[in-house]
């Protein structure tokens, strides 16, 4: 009988992941619950402080800001994410299309982030063109505020709603809306009856794929936002590096851990409940005896 | 067609100009010989400026490259082992050890940043390109670990226990069979690797020391400037760059599913 | 060739709370083409990977060649075993999957080479030595995982279901050449399936599971003729199944039983067995004759019954017939060695006589009184 090889595999990766992921995690977790030092910092004293400092209107203000701003780039993308993956799953090209779409996400994510500067800044292209055709005689503001957060990040994460519901929409059997045109569904009907339902999962991931790096934003509305759009990565990082509010910071980190985690588990658990239905012999395959054919 | 697809037809379009008008207007203007975004005849002078003038840019290329190879190839070598082991083996707290490698995947990346730097500040290790490589290996083992994993998954384990079967050991099963079979994967995995660590901002931001600026981060003290034409002409390096490296990458991958 | 190749002792094994194997205990003989024969779920394949070495025994012994090889590792043991699957490396050229145990080796250029082109031989896969796996038939494949399992010149080589992926016709043609392959190398095969006409065609034994416990070891001839119990009666071709109680014992080795409604029949009482005792008999269905009129002049210790047609199928080389007799379905096989056309024929609904010589009924359960 052959010895057990696993733990040697896994040890490196087990290693790195402990030391440098799940402890400094544990550190976060552990500071939530202490208390600010006066110079910064943390005192090793117990206390919810970080967590009641989260009541403060402030906080509930940027929290809802955080959440509307992920919930509705995450929608604006999937609509706009829907027709665009169907074009691709139904087009004779697909590969050129797919990487149309893939190519620009190759560049740097700050150059990107800075086009649209260049595009909609004070002295930026759009600026340019409406002093130079006489439409406007000043300088619009177009930039620092949760528009422009919104637009670049629907820019950022298109492609990941994209590419899961490309995947999903091309396993779709599409004689099936013609069997609902057959029975009587009227195009729409079969899209909304037949065709949506079936990609249930391709959408579900969209969503999660583009709502939870938004939640967890950092860099664009650091550079784009303006006091409209202050959003928890944020506060997290001023709490850090400014205030250095630690046990303050780490309560925030904890509440974007937590509702990160619980959302990609509901999403999970959706998903697994579908394989079920769909699928069941993935759970009896691989039994005791592989006797099966 | 039906209407259906004439309107996603028309989104798609949209979407495609979406995408590209900005990178347009981006290349449009490295080549403007005026410094703000209007029209002042066509010039060559920020990439002069880019090539001759800007040597702190170019050791944060630098930085960016060789963070990029090093944390791609740990991780690459990490991720790997990891996924052949959880994939083909059981062994006690293997549940556990799936969770902690998914976990940095979907974890916003702020947490990352910010735990590894107070973790840094705790071990009293000086922020450098070190701590740099640290974290950039952490966020890179995951992505290894699914490409790996999802590649092996295409294989019966029977193949492996075919190879014990006809006298292979241990290390003439990794080696003849696993890895050549991973391949795929295991490269894969590492070009994405390269790939996430140069394009980091948020983790490096928070763990870089002083000196130890990569190029997302130097662009980002470009742009709390405001409007720099040289952003432009790098940008065009870089779209160029990438365009090369993405036909070539195409072709790898081509080869190797034809194989 | 004498002495046991393989020999298992009380090997049991459990995964959890399920007994997937119960204290086996099997000598095969060397050279011999072994079956393990059963129902998906049976042990059989649990036991193989036990003798190749990919599990562990829960208790047991595990011999090969009269020496205890539990310890060793499937590296160490000199047996080598065709997939299911085949679990052909799918980035390997023919040729390198039948070399890869002579690489392992560190054998020399050239006699890998000769050796591989002589197994490929072997297996007439000549003209396919440099094409990948996915550029095979299922056959071809086949071909290259038993080549590559015989390279290393095992003492016992294991084949796990190794037809089981390939049509039927296909599955025919290289069952006889597997039985030609075994009589070339004159090695021991064990061969798992799950099909028994599969193992009674080829196998010198077999030995039929059900449920982790081994039925019946024996010839073919042997469990289909003489099936141990009712399992192995019905697992090994179709049969029919009649019970009744013991009612008088023949001095030449018959019993009479009495089964109720259908009457008294005549048995071969291989079974110790005595008055009173129930008993559970059966008949195969080629076995028993059939005519729509009364065959009269029979030898002795013939059983005859008279019932409805409920049924019949035609099958070309012979019918199946359902006979209802007091309201007992018998399966009835017959041959048409003779032109069916001029036969008078049997159809629907008639009554008919079905008659079989006491010699051709077995006892398969006996409950004592």
């Amino acid at each position: 009988m052959r010895r057990n090889a696993g733990p040697l595999y896994v040890a490196p990766l087990a290693l790195w992941l402990c030391c440098f992921f799940i402890v400094p995690l544990g550190i976060i977790a552990l500071y939530s619950f202490m208390s600010k030092g006066v110079y910064g910092g943390v005192v090793h004293r117990f206390s919810f402080g970080g967590y009641t400092a989260l009541f403060n209107p402030l906080f509930l203000t940027v929290t809802l800001t955080t959440f509307l701003i992920a919930a509705s780039s995450s929608v604006i993308t999937v609509l706009l994410a829907l027709p665009a993956a169907y074009f691709i799953a139904r087009s004779a090209r697909k590969n050129l299309w797919l990487f149309l779409v893939i190519i620009p996400f190759w560049t740097n994510f700050l150059i990107r982030i800075y086009a649209w500067i260049a595009i909609l800044g004070n002295n930026g292209f759009l600026n340019s063109l409406l002093l130079a055709t006489g439409i406007t005689s000043h300088h619009l503001q177009f930039l620092y505020n949760k528009y422009a957060v919104l637009l670049v990040t629907v820019y950022t994460y298109l492609p990941f709603a994209i590419l899961p519901l490309y995947s999903t929409i091309e396993k779709f059997d599409f004689s099936l809306l013609e069997a609902a045109r057959d029975l009587g569904a009227t195009v729409s009907q079969s899209i909304f009856r037949v065709l949506i339902p079936s990609i249930r999962g391709g959408i579900t991931t969209a969503i999660l794929f583009t709502f939870i790096p938004a939640f967890g934003s950092y860099a664009i509305p650091q550079i784009l936002g303006g006091s409209d759009s202050l959003m928890l990565g944020n506060i997290i990082a001023r709490e850090l590096t400014v205030t250095r509010n630690w046990p303050l910071a780490s309560s925030i980190a904890m509440v974007l851990t937590v509702v990160t985690t619980f959302g990609v588990v509901l999403f999970i658990r959706l998903n697994r409940f579908q394989t079920v239905t769909t699928a069941p012999e993935a759970f009896t395959a691989g039994g005791v005896d592989g006797d099966e054919q | 067609m039906n209407s259906k697809r004439g309107f996603s037809s028309v989104v798609f379009t949209l979407v495609v100009l979406f995408f590209y008008l900005p990178l347009v207007i981006l290349i449009l203007f490295s080549f403007n010989h005026s410094k703000t975004m209007s029209w002042g005849g066509l010039s060559f002078r920020w990439y002069e400026e880019l090539f001759f003038h800007s040597r702190t840019l170019w050791n944060s290329v630098f930085n960016s490259v060789i963070v990029a190879l090093s944390s791609g190839l740990i991780s690459t070598i990490v991720g790997t082992l990891g996924a052949v082991g959880i994939s083909w083996y059981d062994f006690r707290g293997k549940r556990m050890l799936q969770v902690a490698g998914f976990l940095p995947l979907i974890l916003p990346e702020i947490i990352i940043g910010v735990s590894l730097l107070i973790f840094f500040a705790g071990i009293k290790l000086k922020l450098s390109l070190f701590t740099v490589f640290l974290a950039h290996t952490t966020f890179n083992i995951p992505f290894v670990l699914l490409m790996v994993t999802a590649r092996l998954e295409e294989f019966d384990f029977s193949i492996v226990e075919a190879a014990y079967d006809l006298g292979a050991r241990e290390i003439d099963a990794l080696l003849r069979i696993i890895i050549p079979l991973a391949f795929p994967g295991i490269l894969s995995g590492f070009l994405i690797a390269v790939t996430l660590s140069l394009e980091d901002f948020v983790i490096t931001f928070f763990v870089a020391g002083p000196g130890a600026s990569t190029l997302p981060l130097h662009v980002y003290s470009m742009i709390r400037f405001g409007v720099s034409p040289v952003i432009n002409a790098l940008s065009v390096v870089i779209i160029a760059a990438t365009a090369v490296l993405a036909l070539s990458a195409g072709n790898v991958f081509k080869y190797i599913v034809r194989k | 060739m004498k002495g046991s190749s393989i020999r298992t002792e009380k090997i049991s094994k459990r995964f959890g709370s399920f007994e997937a194997l119960h204290d086996i205990t099997i000598s095969i003989n060397k050279g011999e083409f072994f079956s393990l024969l059963g129902p998906s779920g049976c042990g059989k394949t649990t036991l193989l990977r036990i003798i190749a070495g990919f599990e562990n025994p829960t208790a047991g012994e595990l011999y090969l060649d009269d020496r205890e090889i539990l310890a060793l590792p499937p590296n160490k043991r000199h047996i080598n075993t065709v997939f299911q699957n085949y679990a052909l490396f799918p980035h390997l050229s023919v040729f390198e999957n039948v070399a890869f145990p002579l690489r392992l080796k560190k054998t020399g250029k050239r006699q890998i080479q000769t050796t591989v082109e002589e197994y490929l031989d072997l297996v007439k896969l000549t003209a396919e030595t440099n094409k990948l796996p996915q550029q095979l038939s299922g056959g071809q494949k086949q071909r290259v995982a038993i080549a590559r399992a015989l390279i290393n010149q095992p003492s016992v080589l294991l084949l796990d279901e190794p037809l089981s992926a390939l049509d039927a016709k296909l599955r025919q043609h290289m069952l006889i050449e597997l039985d030609a392959i075994h009589d070339k190398v004159g090695i021991t095969f064990i061969y798992v399936t799950h099909d028994q006409q599969e193992a009674i065609s080829v196998s010198d034994r077999v030995a039929v599971f059900n449920a982790g416990k081994i039925h019946q070891i024996g010839t073919p001839v042997e469990i289909y003729e003489s099936p141990a119990d009712g399992f192995v009666a019905i697992f090994i071709g179709e049969t029919n199944f009649i019970t009744g109680t013991v009612r008088e014992m023949a001095d030449n080795g018959y019993a009479l039983i009495d089964t109720g409604p259908i009457g008294s029949l005549i048995v071969n009482a291989d079974k110790k067995v005595s008055i009173g005792d129930t008993v559970k008999m059966t008949v195969r269905p080629e076995k028993i004759n059939i005519s729509a009129e009364d065959p009269q002049q029979l030898a002795a210790h013939v059983n005859v019954l008279r019932g409805s047609v409920e049924e019949i199928i035609y099958t070309g080389f012979q019918s199946k017939y359902f006979v209802n007799v007091a309201d007992t379905l018998f399966r009835v096989f017959k041959q048409h060695i003779n032109c069916r056309l001029n036969e008078k024929s049997i159809s629907w609904k008639d009554r008919a006589f079905i008659w079989w010589s006491a010699d051709d009924g077995y006892m398969v359960e006996v409950v004592h009184r």
